[in-house]
């Protein structure tokens, strides 16, 4: 009883005779002429690279300082150009209009007061920050950078699963993963031709200087991080080098007078522009959590004073909350006047009534998030879960009902994963990084992820996922 | 660049000298004890090796009595020795991990590499059974990371800074190179104190790459003040004081800020001191007294590079 997932590699066909896709085709042909040895040797060569280059993360709680890697399979996901081009031109719609929804919520309201979302999802959230209420930012760009995570079901139709608005991760892994196949296999990129990803720092950096204050001319722009022992320094530090810009933490700052500084050797040296990778939380132990050693006292005095943009802006999680996730089409259509490109998931809000009681009816068939969850934590896949646990989630949402929201169980596309057993069909989701300055940008690619486990719908790195490459072709012929 | 920047770049190069010295001068003592079968004189050299390093209370606690086998495992292998072989490699390591992004990726992976491959080696018997090969590893993995350096820097703030490390480092090793001594002072047969010392001075002079130097430059047989006069004095022999503190000199001219008068002062007159000075003035000074004062004169700078530029300071 082998289930019927759309493959991203193989058309469903009856039988015997399996037929590639055509933007497949090339690959494939490639992909025969390889001895199974030499695949695996490849595979243990990737390895071997990624802990020698560092490229690792550091395990949480682990005293000894446990660095591991992320699993790299060596077949890539493949998108032709025409299907990639619509897929961009719907992300970037929707994070148009993200940012949109963001400047109105912390200004004028006006998607509240036409009655298109409650005031109460949006101002009784956690996630909602008073502190920007009519702050004015640069382009009012709010997410400079957005991880949109995208996933392939049903007939091949593409859904958007969530957006990532606060602090995105992946896009390290997008640029390495490349190079690594590149590297290995350097006779298959003369056969195809991949779209290069490889200049997406400059565009990130573009983003960062146009996102600068008025007025500042060159702005000195730094990465700011948590730290080394974080489990995405690697990527904090790869950005800041490809950048050629500073990566700081927070002790190497301090505020005077409305501006941030950095310590350095020859004195201190105003920062204007802030890629900041630690969460609203962390930022300002002033104003925000009181006990935080990772940020600067007194930036948000900085912020409000825009003498700093920070990237991204404080306050987007309210975007990116899953409450609000259902409404998203609603802003495409109320802020550009257009129709959405990209399918949203079929979402039930365990605070409304009606909704609530299908979703414990159906429990079973469901899959279930925390509104505020991030990283496959706090969730529950229904047809995969035991009673207890679909039981522990019954009595959460009845008691806390806002704070979970349900989905039909999505038959997530597959794609061929080189796994130990072999060449096998392994469930798979996409990020691409949308980067909004004063204009749009975005490389021709994202991350794959890969859930490795037969039969696992969680792709997250943290859950035992690993990554692929992703390609952009221009078929031939 | 960010006072934490200059400060990891400075710890990373002082921990990647530290091992490549540590094990030049394990290298003199396992050389030179190897020639002799004398028990107290072998006992005698690799405690004077753990006092050098400061580390013969830590050894005794783990260890208690003094032999080659243990001495080795201890300076080269403990996770409570802070100098061990292993934990300057770990700490060059992590340091080189927090600003690996300043550092060229060539520079970056060859420490990364030296990490990953000790960890490696040290679960193999090698250590026990060759622990020449273990040495000589280790010294080549070190001149890999320098000509990583070297051949992919730019020569900015990060290279200053990278050589103020190294060279701090490496005049204090050398210094207390020369304070080792492996021959029984009050050794009761002269004449056999005579061969030992020469045994010495021929094997630190090796130990510091500095025997063929020696030969190219006085072209005549080991002689110990000529020895120390090399090592001490020469301008421009790599491990030489004079070379070291000259470079202290240079790079700290080059990164100097408005804090940094009184330790670039100290630098400079160390550095004329060492182009002034004759081996005769040192001699009748005596050696141990001048080099006390030269050690003396090292910390007072590595203090100060601390104060003015690094991350210490801050707060």
């Amino acid at each position: 009883m082998a289930p019927k997932f759309y493959d991203e590699i193989w058309q469903q066909e009856a039988k015997k005779t399996r037929v590639p896709r055509k933007h497949y085709e090339e690959y494939l042909k490639w992909l025969n002429r390889q001895e199974e040895a030499l695949l695996v040797n490849k595979r243990e060569e990737a390895e071997a690279l990624f802990q020698q280059v560092g490229i690792t993360f550091s395990v949480y709680g682990d005293g000894e300082g446990t660095e591991r890697t992320i699993p790299f399979d060596i077949i890539p996901r493949v998108f032709p150009s025409r299907e990639w081009t619509a897929l961009q031109r719907g992300v970037e719609q929707r994070v148009r209009a993200l940012n949109m929804f963001l400047h109105d919520v912390y200004h004028d309201k006006d998607m509240i007061r036409a009655g298109l979302i409650p005031a109460d999802l949006i101002i009784d959230n956690t996630q909602y920050r008073p502190e920007m209420v009519g702050l004015d930012v640069p382009h009012r760009t709010y997410a400079h950078i957005a991880g949109i995570d995208i996933v392939r079901a049903g007939k091949g139709e593409l859904y958007v699963l969530e957006d990532n608005l606060r602090v995105p991760s992946g896009v390290s892994y997008m640029l390495e993963n490349r190079k690594m196949m590149m590297r290995l296999f350097p006779d298959l990129f003369s056969k195809i031709k991949v779209t290069p990803i490889a200049h997406y720092p400059d565009l990130l950096l573009e983003t960062l200087i146009e996102s600068a204050p008025e007025g500042v001319d060159k702005p000195t722009i730094v990465v700011l991080t948590p730290g080394m022992y974080n489990s995405a320094y690697f990527e904090h530090t790869f950005l800041a080098q490809q950048m050629g810009v500073e990566l700081v933490e927070g002790k190497d700052l301090f505020v005077k007078d409305d501006y941030v500084y950095m310590r350095t050797t020859q004195g201190p040296q105003r920062v204007d522009v802030m890629y900041r990778r630690l969460d609203d939380d962390f930022l300002d132990p002033d104003v925000f959590r009181k006990d935080s050693a990772l940020g600067v006292p007194g930036l948000m005095r900085v912020y409000k004073a825009g003498n700093l943009t920070l990237c991204n802006a404080i306050g987007t999680g309210i975007a990116d909350d899953k409450s609000v996730y259902p409404y998203v089409a609603e802003m495409i259509r109320f802020y550009l006047g257009e129709k959405p490109l990209l399918n949203n998931v079929p979402t039930y809000m365990c605070r409304n009534e009606e909704d609530r009681a299908y979703v414990l009816a159906n429990l079973k068939e469901l899959v279930v998030k925390e509104t505020h969850g991030a990283g496959g934590y706090g969730m529950l896949v229904g047809p995969a879960a035991s009673k207890a646990e679909l039981a522990t989630f019954e009595a959460l949402i009845k008691k806390d009902p806002s704070k979970y929201i349900a989905q039909p169980t999505l038959a997530l596309s597959t794609c061929q994963t080189f796994v130990e057993s072999g060449i096998a069909p392994r469930h798979v989701d996409l990020r691409p990084f949308v980067l909004s300055g004063k204009s749009i940008r975005m490389a021709a690619g994202g991350l794959t992820r890969v859930a490795l486990k037969e039969g696992s719908l969680v792709v997250n790195s943290s859950q035992g996922g690993g990554t692929k490459d992703t390609w952009v072709i221009n078929r031939r012929g | 660049m960010l006072s934490r920047t200059a400060d990891h770049i400075y710890w990373m190069s002082r921990y990647l000298e530290r091992a490549e010295n540590t094990v030049r001068l394990l290298e003199v003592c396992y050389q030179t004890t190897l020639m002799t079968n004398d028990e107290d004189h072998t006992d005698y050299s690799w405690r004077s090796v753990l006092t050098t390093l400061e580390a013969l209370e830590l050894y005794e606690a783990e260890h208690g009595a003094v032999d080659a086998d243990h001495v080795i495992e201890f300076i080269v292998n403990s996770k409570n020795y802070t100098s061990s072989i292993v934990s300057c490699v770990r700490l060059a390591r992590e340091n080189a991990r927090a600003i690996r992004g300043t550092v060229t990726s060539e520079v970056w992976e060859t420490i990364n590499f030296t990490w990953l491959e000790i960890n490696r080696l040290l679960k193999t018997p090698l250590l026990a059974t060759n622990p020449t090969r273990f040495f000589e590893w280790i010294k080549t993995r070190s001149l890999q990371t320098l000509g990583a350096q070297e051949g992919t820097m730019l020569r900015n703030e990060t290279y200053n800074f990278m050589r103020l490390g190294t060279y701090l480092e490496r005049a204090d090793n050398t210094a207390r190179m020369l304070e080792i001594r492996f021959y029984l002072e009050n050794a009761a047969d002269d004449k056999r104190k005579l061969v030992t010392q020469l045994y010495h001075w021929t094997a630190v002079l090796r130990s510091l790459s500095g025997l063929e130097i020696y030969r190219q430059v006085f072209r005549e047989t080991v002689d110990p003040k000529r020895v120390i006069e090399l090592i001490v004095l020469h301008p421009d022999m790599p491990h030489s004081l004079a070379y070291s503190s000259r470079e202290l000199e240079r790079h700290l001219q080059k990164v100097r800020n408005a804090d940094s008068a009184e330790t670039l002062r100290l630098a400079g007159r160390l550095d004329a001191d060492l182009r002034y000075t004759t081996i005769d003035e040192i001699f009748k000074a005596g050696l141990h007294e001048w080099l006390t004062r030269y050690l003396e004169k090292m910390d007072a700078i590595g203090k100060g590079i601390s104060d003015d530029f690094l991350w210490q300071q801050v707060q």
